[in-house]
């Protein structure tokens, strides 16, 4: 009896003696912080995963939002009956901070990521430099291209990110007045700092400085689906336009065209859009078949019922695309749904093969910078000749047997603008484009079947001065960070 | 735990000492006098004893100055009898079972009512009998206070949530901690285990009960105990066997008919797409083109014209079409008995229960055993394990058509639900859910497990020793098949890969090493002391898979190797790990006073170093004042008041929630890629719970009267809550300690035998609980107000938790039949704006009393209860209803009928506003649809017949017992529309998916059900 009495206790306490010692346990899928900027390659996975932010989440930046939104929000687009209704909320203009983008959380999660790595890069480049040459740089040359270029990325994301926000909580650059707001500029990972909104200009003044900085940093060829400097010369061109900066924008418009001349040919350009062929693309953010991200999904979805659109284009617009307009086929296909036809979006309807709307979205082509640099020169007085050429150039690879335009003065430069709308309808361009203008949203008459019949039950006009041009900031901000102010009106 | 080793060899040691003089006798039943064979007879203070004999007969040599026997046996009541010179003496013992009742299970231990001094609510099993629901924790409604229980939904085997004296976290888990047989449960095991195995259950509701439990203790701890054997008894043989139906529980409101909503569309000037084909029909020349030229051309018809082609149009029943009358059996065998030393129980179990749709059933089968086996007197050893392999067909948890529980309230009743080709109908939603119920199939199996292995020694009568490996596990794996063609895969699937299937899954084993040392002292049979220790080491490891692949060349196949590509290839994994030391002492005089303490440390992986321990107490004192000679009352009866205060622990708030972490499972270019995940904050710490409560218990009249009447105040501190940041951080949200909660209540609760005639077999009992709970928010970091869920709720100090945050409706404007809003200032204003919202005073989600009242006749065999629900003082945002009553927003959807009494001219009132054909509407939330939650519910009425015993002698039964039973068979809601037991929303509702009650959201509906069965005892 007490030999089994006293073995048994052996072994019941035995079995819990190291038991203390467990209790330190770490994920098995994460790195504490600290642990994620230590190589060179943690910083190309950390780059990799600003573009990554872009994307995916809940798809409403980059992977979806960014191609529709501002198309929804202007007069390209028209609700279709035969959809499931969704988007009203910006179609109608009827947003209100507790319904609002939710660009604001994805672009400064974006920011947040650039700005961790930039935290990092000195520390890092001063402990790399003592190991050198070590298995991934020979040298302190290849050490200070590789930082450079890291630097030139996540400075050239940074600005893009403010810029995207900017231009949907923040009037235009020319029509702000000095106190007007844009958003605020995050350059730390301080999570206690509750930063306020810059204004208008002093916005676009630092995502100037940002692009510039990059400009000078990044590197020629990170492929088409990262930043280059080429694609930071063009976003530098669309930042100087929206400034009104004519010569900057000349300038920096010059510096892409020069190192990448190609708007996309007429045989190239349908492919594009098919992610068959990059001609004419500048930066693309890559979405693949296992991201699963459906871009246009908010557009249309596609069945063998055929196509149902939420959203089809305006007769109005359709009626401006010519026949021998190669952007007509690439940007449209006309079939029935249920038994009526419309005029479906089918830009984003996806590649050739894989998954329905799945397809990499376009953030800047050579084709916007040429139509900048139109622009620039169309305004800024006695260059129409170059405003012609560049206008000329961009329209003979649009339509098939082109013969040179002639125009001059404000038909010149309405034919530029003409050709913008055209070129970049449901590229996420046009209510900021009519914001930048100081233009009304003016929305036509015409229903939303293939003839211009049929359903438009939707608000028509938004005037120029309008408060609804500034969309509201999340409630959850105006909460949180009492430095923040609402837009007025909300 | 060097010293702890030290103590238990001491202890040990002190057992073995020898001694001198003879004595003899026999140990028998009390009530069949039957000879107890292997029952211990050891003199008092000692070990010198013996073990009864065939005959149930001992004798032995007594050691000098023994005076008293100790007799034990198990499945019997401990006896002492003085030896008082004789040499003979013959013992009686009472099996332990017919004294139950006065048992009540506490945390690694029992007690006696007499002697407990926290809060603790026991119920029978036998009110978990037969009663028709797939998991145990529904079961609970009702059956005492401080218990809040709300089924989550109907789906079969759904779980509830509880919770025990309010709401005590907001971010961290707030459903207590499930024990079943001595094993903290990890998760949700409740479907798994057959209720009819359960033999008592106890809820343990304050500090003094749960604080033993440490840092899982603070939401209530509900321990489960299963039937066990009777050693001595012949084998008892039950058969049982119920099948009945469910339905949906009917709604106290309609949806527009046919011709109502064809009118309404008609009068607002919205022509749907089946009419526009019909007037095509009808008319066909001139050709109609337009869906405008037909509605033009349909207004100039005469009314008997435009009757004949609304007539044309189908008239679907969808509720009928998309619902059904659900099948229901169970049918189980179990045997209970044992031997001298032996004593088992075993059951086995088939549960089957269709759901209220096509594409949703439920199966369970599961056994139990439970065996415990004494080779020696002072020497046990045993185990209990249940093993249940659960099936579910489940349909798509949507917040869309893709459930049919949103579609039966979407689809118009002139939509057929097969067009005339025999193709299904997309409808005006694009979807056809009949279709997908076929074509998208979704099921899981469950194979859980639950087993504890245990020795048990008693080197000396005082002391106890037990040694315990408890073990539970759950695998889970699902499967969901895109079939190829399917219409769902046509919109989401990839047109060059047809089809698509999903293999997901985890496996989560927890298992549970506790050692504990129990010391019972009796001294003059006046002083009672029990003394409890105990280490404990928990280990829990989890691992989740998820496959995903398309492609499929027929449907006909189903594994990922016959698809042509992958897709999703994922798992993940984490474990956690809990080390704890407890103790306890009790001591009462006379089963009049009685005064306990407990002290439990535990040490968490889920914390930083600095912050990992966390250390729980909890003090108590009770006083019987009817033992007290100045009552004058007899010795049964009680009256006790009792206090009681500790503190407790909350550790559910995930696994790694201090750290700052990058994530590397995402890819950019299907290369890889980094980005910081969770915010982490490194001052994280626990969140603790400190409360007290007082009470007085009753029992008079031979228990004909009994009850109690409770107070309590619980308060939680360093609330653990996601906080919402800045967005500009990059985050949404942070975990902080942010505030304090407090949850003040009253528990009420009468028992009366109000007729009670033994010699006619003649009773009626009525009984009634009654629980008030008022939560607050007493502390916000900063005092600052916090969003809550979805944007209509805050926490705000001095108000509930997730009060609601919203606009105030100020009615439809009779001049213009506009919406009408009051600001912030209580101006009515008509325009919308989120920025005029308020806190509502008083109204949240969390009900401030509920309870049940039931009554039992029982006369001769027959008995007849019933027991009925209420539950009050919440309120709702019925969104199903707002999604009914849209005011034109959803005009192409099915609406309630109430949404045709809109404005129609100035002056009119009480009305909605003026319809807007696909308006903003549903987007300017308000308090419009804020809605009552009060409710009766018939819960159950069960009327049963017992055969009686001289009719069933010659068919060698022993008992046979018929019933009928009806579930959810009355509701009585006064304010809210549609089913007012609202659990939680469909899995896209955001907050309604995370806070039950919040909002309703097309959640599968609850269900009436009506059962009769057989309980055939051999």
């Amino acid at each position: 009896m007490k030999k089994l009495a006293i073995s048994f206790f052996i072994v019941s306490l035995l079995s819990l003696n190291s038991c203390g010692d467990k209790l330190e346990l770490n994920p098995y899928n994460a790195l504490e912080t600290t642990q994620a900027f230590e190589t060179g390659s943690d910083f190309t996975n950390a780059i990799r995963g600003t573009y990554a932010g872009m994307v995916l989440g809940n798809a409403s930046y980059y992977g979806g939002d960014y191609i529709l939104t501002p198309d929804v929000l202007a007069d390209n687009v028209l609700s279709c009956g035969a959809g499931r209704l969704t988007g009203l909320t910006y179609h109608n203009w009827i947003y209100t901070a507790n319904a609002t983008t939710s660009i604001f959380n994805e672009g400064y999660r974006l920011i947040r990521r650039t700005n961790a790595i930039l935290e990092n890069l000195d520390r890092f480049v001063k402990n790399t430099e003592g190991t050198i040459p070590n298995t991934l740089f020979r040298n302190t040359t290849e050490l200070n291209a590789f930082a450079n270029n890291v630097k030139g990325e996540a400075l050239a994301i940074r600005a893009l990110a403010h810029f995207d926000m900017v231009r949907y909580f923040g009037k235009g650059f020319s029509s702000a007045a000095d106190s007007d707001l844009g958003v605020p500029y995050v350059t730390s990972t301080d999570a206690t700092a509750l930063p306020a909104r810059e204004t208008v200009k002093a916005t676009y003044d630092k995502i100037l400085v940002d692009f510039v900085e990059a400009e000078k940093f990044i590197a020629v060829s990170n492929g088409v689906g990262r930043l280059n400097k080429v694609a930071v010369q063009g976003l530098l061109s669309r930042a100087y336009l929206y400034r009104g900066e004519w010569q900057n924008c000349i300038d920096a418009s010059t510096r892409c065209l020069t190192a990448s001349a190609s708007v996309g040919t007429i045989a190239n350009f349908p492919n594009v859009w098919k992610d068959a062929s990059n001609d004419g693309v500048l930066f693309k953010v890559t979405i693949t078949e296992k991201d699963n991200v459906s871009v246009g999904v908010n557009y249309s979805q596609t069945s063998t019922a055929g196509t149902r659109s939420e959203f089809v284009v305006d007769y109005d617009l359709y009626q401006k695309y010519k026949t021998e307009d190669v952007r007509k086929g690439a940007y449209f296909v006309t079939t029935a749904f249920s038994g009526t036809t419309y005029n479906h979006i089918s830009k984003n309807f996806g590649r050739a093969t894989g998954r329905a709307n799945v397809v990499d979205v376009k953030v800047i082509r050579n084709a916007e910078v040429l139509l900048n640099r139109a622009e620039a020169y169309a305004r800024i007085g006695g260059k129409d000749t170059e405003a012609l050429a560049d206008a000329n150039n961009l329209r003979k690879n649009r339509y098939t047997g082109y013969v040179n335009g002639t125009e001059s003065g404000s038909t010149l430069l309405n034919a530029i603008l003409l050709e913008r709308r055209l070129e970049l309808a449901f590229e996420g361009h046009r209510f900021f484009d009519l914001k930048r203008l100081g233009l009304g949203v003016s929305r036509s008459n015409f229903g939303d079947k293939s003839d211009g019949t049929g359903a438009n039950n939707i608000a028509k006009t938004l005037d120029a001065g309008s408060f609804k041009f500034q969309l509201p900031l999340p409630q959850q901000e105006i909460n949180t960070n009492s430095n923040v102010k609402q837009n007025p009106n909300y | 735990m060097k010293k702890f080793s030290l103590i238990i060899a001491a202890l040990i040691a002190m057992v073995f000492t020898v001694s001198a003089q003879q004595i003899k006798g026999t140990v028998k039943d009390n009530l069949d006098g039957t000879p107890l064979v292997g029952a211990s007879v050891v003199a008092k203070g000692t070990t010198t004893g013996s073990v009864t004999d065939a005959n149930g007969a001992f004798e032995f040599t007594l050691p000098n100055g023994a005076t008293t026997l100790v007799v034990s046996f198990v499945g019997y009541v401990n006896k002492e009898v003085a030896i008082n010179g004789q040499s003979t003496l013959d013992v009686t013992m009472e099996s332990d079972a017919n004294v139950l009742g006065d048992v009540i299970v506490v945390g690694y231990g029992t007690s006696v009512k007499t002697r407990t001094v926290g809060s603790v609510s026991t119920i029978s099993g036998k009110n978990l009998d037969q009663i028709p629901f797939g998991s145990l924790d529904n079961m609970l409604q009702g059956q005492t206070t401080g218990v809040q229980v709300t089924g989550l939904n109907g789906r079969p085997g759904q779980r509830a949530f509880i919770r025990v004296r309010g709401t005590g976290s907001i971010t961290a888990g707030r459903d207590p901690l499930y024990v079943v047989d001595g094993i903290p449960l990890s998760g949700d095991f409740y479907s798994l285990i057959n209720a009819n195995d359960i033999d008592n259950i106890s809820v343990l509701k304050d500090a003094a009960s749960a604080s033993i439990y440490g840092s899982r203790g603070s939401n209530g701890v509900v321990l489960v105990t299963t039937k066990k054997g009777n050693k001595k008894r012949q084998p008892e043989l039950q058969f049982r066997y119920q099948r009945g139906i469910k339905r949906i529980t009917p709604y106290n409101f309609d949806l527009m008919n046919q011709s109502d909503k064809l009118k309404y569309e008609y009068d607002l000037g919205f022509l749907n797409r089946p009419l526009e084909d019909s007037i095509k029909v009808a008319y066909p020349t001139p050709a109609i083109t337009t869906n405008a030229a037909a509605l033009a051309k349909f207004k100039t018809l005469s009314d008997g014209e435009r009757d004949k082609v609304w007539n044309s149009l189908s008239n679907t029943d969808w509720l009928k079409t998309l619902t059904r009358q659900a099948n229901l059996s169970s049918y189980e065998l179990n045997i209970r008995g044992g031997s001298d030393n032996f004593g088992y129980y075993f059951s086995l179990n088939n549960y089957d229960e269709e759901g209220i749709s096509q594409g949703s059933t439920f199966n369970r089968k599961s056994a139990l055993i439970n065996v415990q086996y004494s080779p020696i007197s002072w020497f046990t050893l045993g185990n209990m394990t249940n093993i249940s392999v659960a099936k579910n067909d489940q349909l798509r948890d949507r917040n869309n058509v893709q459930s049919p529980f949103r579609a039966l309230f979407s689809y118009n009743s002139y939509e057929p639900e097969k067009l005339a080709n025999g193709d299904w109908n997309l409808t005006h939603q694009g979807f056809s859910i009949s279709e997908a119920i076929l074509n998208n199939v979704e099921n899981d199996i469950t194979i859980g497990g639950v087993s504890n292995i245990y020795g048990e020694i008693k080197p000396m009568a005082d002391l106890k020793i037990r040694s315990s490996l408890g073990i539970n596990f759950r695998d889970f794996q699902r499967e969901y098949y895109l079939k190829p063609g399917s219409i769902l895969d046509q919109f989401v699937g990839d047109p060059a890969a047809p089809g698509s299937k999903t293999d997901n899954g985890n496996r989560e084993v927890n298992y549970v090493l506790s050692n504990t040392i129990n010391y019972t002292k009796e001294l003059n049979k006046n002083h009672r002391i029990d003394l409890l220790g105990g280490v404990e080491y928990t280990e829990n490891n989890f691992k989740s898979y998820s496959l995903q692949s398309k492609g499929y060349p027929t449907d006909k196949v189903t594994t990922q190797n016959n698809g042509a590509a992958a897709v999703v290839t994922t798992s993940n994994r984490f474990d956690w790990a809990l080390f704890s030391l407890l103790g306890r002492a009790s001591y009462s005089y006379l089963d009049k006073y009685a005064v306990e303490a407990s002290l439990r440390n535990d040490g968490s992986s889920r914390f930083g170093s600095q912050n990992r321990q966390g250390t729980f107490w909890s003090v108590g004192a009770g006083w019987n004042i009817a033992r007290e000679k100045f009552m004058g009352m007899s010795q049964e009866s009680i009256l006790k008041i009792r206090a009681a205060a500790g503190t407790s622990g909350n550790f559910e708030i995930g696994n790694y929630p201090w750290q700052d972490l990058y994530a590397l499972n995402i890819s950019y270019g299907d290369r890889t890629a980094s980005a910081p995940s969770q915010l982490g904050n490194r001052e994280l710490t626990w969140e603790k719970n400190f409360n007290w409560s007082t009470g007085i218990e009753y029992e008079f009249f031979k228990s004909r009267l009994k009850g109690y009447v409770e107070f309590y105040n619980k308060k939680t501190f360093d609330l653990i809550f996601t906080t919402p940041v800045s967005q500009t951080t990059g985050f949404a949200t942070v975990l902080k300690n942010i505030g304090d909660i407090q949850n003040q209540g009253v528990e009420v609760s009468v028992n009366y035998d109000l007729i009670s005639v033994p010699s006619k077999k003649l009773k009626l009992n009525v009984g009634l609980n009654y629980t008030f709970n008022a939560n607050k928010v007493t502390k916000l970091f900063n005092g600052k107000e916090v969003d809550g869920l979805g944007g209509i709720t805050r926490l705000k100090e001095g108000f509930p938790v997730y009060n609601y945050y919203m606009p105030r409706w100020a009615g439809t404007d009779p001049d213009d039949g506009g919406h009408r809003w009051l600001d912030t200032l209580g101006n009515v204003v008509k325009t919308y704006s989120a920025g005029n919202s308020v806190i509502l005073d008083g109204k949240s989600p969390d009900p401030t009393y509920y309870g049940n009242f039931r009554t039992t006749l029982e006369y001769q065999g027959f008995s007849i209860s019933a027991n009925l629900y209420y539950s009050g003082g919440n309120y709702i945002q019925n969104s199903i209803w707002s999604t009914l009553n849209s005011d034109g927003a959803n005009a192409r959807s099915a609406q309630a009928a109430d949404a045709l009494n809109y404005w129609k001219q100035k002056g009119d009132v009480n009305v909605s506003p003026k319809p807007i054909l696909n308006g903003g509407q549903t987007n300017w939330t308000s308090d419009r649809f804020l809605q009552k939650g009060d409710f009766l519910r018939l819960r159950n009425v069960t009327v049963a017949y017992e055969i009686p015993e001289r009719a069933l002698k010659s068919l060698k039964m022993k008992s046979v017992r018929v019933y009928f039973q009806g579930q959810n068979i009355w509701t009585w809601a006064k304010d809210y529309k549609g089913d007012p037991e609202v659990g939680l929303g469909s899995g896209e509702g955001g907050a309604a998916a995370t806070y039950g009650g919040i909002q309703s959201l097309f959640s599968y509906p609850q269900t009436l059900g009506f059962t009769g069965g057989i309980d055939v005892t051999f």
